[in-house]
């Protein structure tokens, strides 16, 4: 009666499920003092999860699937896992200090973070509906509590009710477009949904079906007009839990919306495609000027997360237009978008929350001269700031390189038409990076500044040590491409089938 | 299912409500009826009420509702297994087992954050055991 | 299915129906007895002999009392309560066993009719079910009178009832993997036999402790002494039926001791073998007859440990009450379901390594 299981394809969740139980256990039995062990645990075992990552990767097997099908590990699955496991480690990294300065929960912390990775594991995995819902849900609602974390401070509740009340308006308008695919049909895999809805792309139920996922994951990824609440719980939020947010809840809503559209209805792109359209245009066009007049740094950050969702929405758009090779170019454009995207936006989250303990404020404008007294931070800061604005060498020039060259490589007016405006927003957002590059190096410290010995305090080692491996790794990909086009063209299997 | 099985209980539903309206309905008419302004106020052991009664009840009655709703659909789950306990063998077992260790461990959670507690409020309950107050005056 | 099996189950219904109330009726007047006995005084006497008849009497008076509706209720939850009080109390039995079928022969045709009203598939579930809905009439009562004692009253018993719903329903699991059903009956025929030819098959006897367990449970979950802080006189008046009187006071008084030989009839059926006993060789009417005397004897003797023990304990205090539900028995029954299931898993399937 027992069920097939291959333990070596479940092995990083497992893994990652027994260091959640472990860390809230340890946090229940330590007493005050030591509660930094919950910490160590949960690095440890985000590290030890990313091991049986490297067999399967180095396996001979091929693709395994599970229950069904309904649990798929190929080579998509394993670069994404890859990616959650990195991010959710550099994650862990920027809390420690954070977390520990808190007089909050410390075990729950991680915990709860924990649970959000193990989620975002299953999700690159998962290959059914049910699966999915499951996996969108671990990731998020672990996150509507993260985001209320400092529970004292009014803006974190702010944070985490805006967050819950959309999140959970998204579930559900999720559910509700699932439940419509199901009962059109009556199929759960998307393999079988594929099959089944091959000629049903015309129906009004299901292409109602298929505007509600696509509203549904545009709350998780934050793309306008479904952003609202991104900026007010970033802010809010503990800051290494808005860089999470921003970088690996919203990957997984991204890893969430190719997989179902692509895998599941490859026949209906006629229906999504306008509507993914739509939503990268308006994304890239609305955050980018909205984030032109913002003062605090996080909430800059927030915007410009919202108008890189945008750009990483392109290819989508793209996609819908092409052959099945093309389909596998945007495929891939995708993820090589937010490979890179993670690695940026996360070393950028890193140097505020660096950035925020030196100056004492997240106004950009307290910011100034933060070159002249921590000049490595300082040009980290640039490092960052620059690569999101896309400028060569560094990576994030290569992730608008694919997305461009996924836009025209689908040739149609529609899709040159919106490589123009990807193109005028890339500038747009060069002029609000570029702007806190320079109020760090050339505007003189305000009178404001805290003493001397908070300005040149050093950075906490976790921290000092998540900022140093992003940069690594933006610089390297800069310059080395390859690198990254490796894993993201690994990814192509699910579109080229 | 045999929605036969439950014709049964279907006509005694029926007869329930049929009893239980006819006798309150004859308690009505047998039963006087002296209303006065005292016997119709809310019961207050004599006095007259003042205030209406509080519609805010301690959080800790929601704790509770929402540990019964984790506990009760793990029973379900149970049951489910249960029935077919021999055909699942130790493979159903293990399964099960990992579930309720799970489960004990949430249980072993609230427990020792004091959620369990109605005795000590739970933010004294804190400070007694960990040195809280000790630690601030550091 | 015919006229015949209709009519059959008709008269299924009306003898359930009519056991249920002929059962109250005594009981009452048997708790009042021993609770006086225990107590070293009389108890009632007067009406019929030994008094037998005082609860009829009591019914009778409380027919002709006025049946106030204060003006601060809401009017259709507080008419509806009464009523959704004695629904699953009289449903809840129609899932209990209490005999052995007899055959016999209607418009031509032999019939086995079951001394069960009707055999559920699911009736474990059911019976879960339908004791869950029992707190839906206290809460809804308590709030729909508008007073505070009602309140406090509803509140309290919600709190309790859902508390002590897990005990009971953890303390059920090792009862369904022994049987392997959820049906009642098969889980009656399950537990007939003896072991070695002395002990009966009865559940109690390997799951003693999943018993235990369950009768406290059952006591919390009727809301008897010693955890009746529902209906606590001293502290909150009446409890949830403060407001009421009359007949519809009678709805709540004769649910609560129905409650009582429902959840006495139902351990008796799931841990007590039910119907099961010697029938020493005889045959005919009397091996029909027995069954039911051995299921009428065991549930008396637990609703005289019911009797017992409201005599007996002093009532809880509130954090005593909630202390033992999640504290102990939770725990309790979830160490002891897991243990259960690791020995009859090992004697079933051998050792896991093999």
């Amino acid at each position: 009666m027992a069920p097939d299981i291959d333990y070596l394809a479940l092995a990083p969740e497992i893994t990652l499920a027994v260091t959640a139980v472990v860390v809230l256990l340890l946090d229940l039995f330590l007493p005050r003092r030591q509660k930094y062990w919950t910490a160590i645990v949960a690095v440890l075992g985000v590290s030890f999860a990313a091991l049986p990552l490297i067999a399967l990767a180095v396996s001979d097997v091929g693709d395994r699937a599970m229950l069904g099908g309904s649990f798929v590990v190929d080579d998509f699955a394993l670069v994404l896992k890859g990616l959650f496991v990195i991010a959710g480690y550099l994650v862990l990294l920027m809390s420690v200090g954070y977390v520990e300065s808190d007089r909050y929960y410390q075990g729950e912390y991680y915990f709860l973070l924990l649970m959000s990775i193990l989620g975002s594991m299953v999700l690159a995995s998962s290959r059914d509906l049910i699966t999915l819902f499951i996996a969108v849900e671990l990731v998020s609602q672990p996150m509507y509590l993260l985001a209320g974390w400092r529970k004292g401070d009014l803006r974190s509740n702010e944070a985490s009710l805006k967050y819950f009340l959309l999140g959970v308006l998204a579930s559900a308008l999720l559910l509700y477009g699932m439940s419509f695919v199901y009962g059109l049909t009556g199929e759960l895999t998307f393999a079988g949904i594929a099959a089944e809805g091959a000629g049903k792309a015309g129906e009004p139920a299901f292409i109602m079906a298929i505007l509600f996922i696509i509203a549904g994951f545009g709350f998780k990824v934050s793309a306008v007009p479904f952003h609202f609440w991104a900026p007010d719980t970033y802010e809010g939020a503990p800051t290494p839990v808005a860089a999470y947010l921003s970088v690996s809840s919203k990957a997984a809503g991204f890893v969430a919306l190719l997989v179902v559209l692509y895998s599941a209805f490859p026949d209906a792109s006629g229906v999504w495609g306008p509507a993914v359209w739509i939503l990268a245009a308006l994304s890239m066009t609305l955050a980018n000027l909205t984030a032109l007049r913002q003062t605090n740094i996080v909430r800059l950050l927030a915007y410009s997360s919202v108008a890189q969702a945008g750009f990483m929405l392109v290819p989508f758009a793209a996609a819908a237009t092409t052959d099945a090779v093309g389909l596998g170019e945007a495929f891939a454009a995708t993820v090589t978008y937010i490979v890179i995207y993670a690695f940026m936006n996360l070393g950028a989250f890193a140097v505020v929350i660096a950035g925020a303990r030196k100056t004492g404020t997240g106004d950009i404008e307290g910011w100034g001269g933060l070159g002249s007294y921590a000049p490595a931070l300082g040009a980290l800061a640039a490092v960052f700031f620059f690569s999101l604005a896309g400028i060569p060498p560094l990576a994030g020039w290569i992730a608008k390189l694919v997305m461009f060259g996924a836009a025209m490589g689908a040739g149609s007016p529609w899709m040159i038409a919106l490589a123009v405006i990807a193109a005028i927003n890339a500038v747009i957002a060069l002029v609000y990076y570029a702007r806190v590059v320079k109020t760090i190096w050339m505007d003189p410290v305000p009178a404001t500044a805290p003493e001397e010995e908070v300005r040149t305090a050093s950075v906490a080692g976790s921290l000092g040590l998540a900022i140093g491996l992003s940069a690594a790794v933006v610089v390297v990909a800069g310059f080395f491409p390859s690198l990254v086009t490796f894993f993201s063209d690994a990814t192509k299997v699910l579109a080229g089938g | 299912m045999n929605l036969a099985d439950y014709l049964p209980i279907a006509i005694m539903l029926l007869l329930v409500i049929v009893f239980a309206g006819a006798s309150i309905g004859l308690g009505n008419l047998l039963g006087p009826r002296r209303p006065t302004p005292e016997k119709l106020a809310p019961y207050e052991c004599g006095i007259v009420p003042e205030l209406e009664p509080s519609q805010r009840f301690p959080v800790k009655f929601y704790l509770v509702a929402m540990l019964f709703v984790i506990f009760d659909i793990e029973i379900i789950f149970l049951f489910a297994w249960a029935v077919r306990f021999r055909e699942l063998g130790w493979f159903g077992l293990a399964a099960v087992g990992i579930f309720t260790a799970l489960v004990i461990e949430t249980l072993g959670y609230v427990w020792k954050r004091g959620a369990l507690d109605w005795n000590i409020p739970r933010r004294a309950r804190y400070r007694l055991s960990h040195d809280v107050a000790d630690e601030e005056a550091a | 299915m015919d006229g015949w099996d209709v009519a059959i189950v008709i008269v299924k219904v009306l003898v359930v129906f009519a056991l249920l109330l002929a059962a109250t009726i005594l009981l009452v007047w048997i708790e009042r007895k021993v609770v006086a006995d225990m107590q070293n005084r009389i108890g009632p006497e007067r009406a019929g002999p030994w008094g037998i008849l005082q609860t009829l009497a009591d019914g009778l008076k409380l027919l002709f009392k006025e049946q106030i509706r204060p003006n601060k209720v809401e009017v259709g939850m507080y008419l509806l309560a009464p009523v959704l009080t004695l629904l699953p109390a009289f449903l809840i039995f129609m899932v209990i066993p209490i005999g052995v079928p007899f055959t016999v022969t209607l418009g031509g045709v032999e019939r086995v009719v079951s001394m069960q009203g009707t055999d559920l598939n699911v009736g474990l579930l059911y019976i879960l079910a339908m004791s869950s809905l029992a707190v839906y009439a206290v809460v809804l009562a308590g709030w729909s009178s508008g007073s505070k004692y009602p309140l406090l009253g509803g509140v309290r018993a919600t709190a309790q009832a859902i508390s002590y719903e897990a005990a009971m329903g953890l303390a059920l699991v090792p009862v369904v993997f022994y049987a392997g059903s959820l049906s009642i009956s098969e889980i009656v025929a399950a537990q007939s036999g003896t072991w070695g030819g002395i002990v009966p098959r009865w559940n109690i006897v390997p799951l003693f402790l999943s018993f235990v367990i369950f009768f406290i449970a059952i006591i919390a979950e009727t809301n008897r002494a010693p955890f009746d802080l529902v209906e606590a006189e001293q502290e909150i008046v009446g409890g949830f039926h403060t407001e009421y009187s009359g007949f519809r006071f009678a709805c709540f008084f004769l649910a609560e001791y129905i409650n009582m030989f429902n959840m006495s009839a139902i351990a008796a059926t799931l841990f007590l073998g039910g119907w099961n006993g010697p029938t020493f060789g005889l045959t005919g009417f009397v091996s029909w007859l027995l069954p039911i005397i051995y299921f009428f004897i065991k549930t008396f003797v637990l609703i005289f440990i019911f009797m017992w023990v409201r005599a007996t304990l002093p009532r809880f205090r509130y954090d005593q009450l909630m202390t033992l539900g999640w504290k102990r028995l939770i725990p309790a029954a979830l160490l002891w379901l897991v243990l259960s299931a690791v020995v009859v898993g090992w004697r079933q399937f051998g050792a896991p390594w093999t």
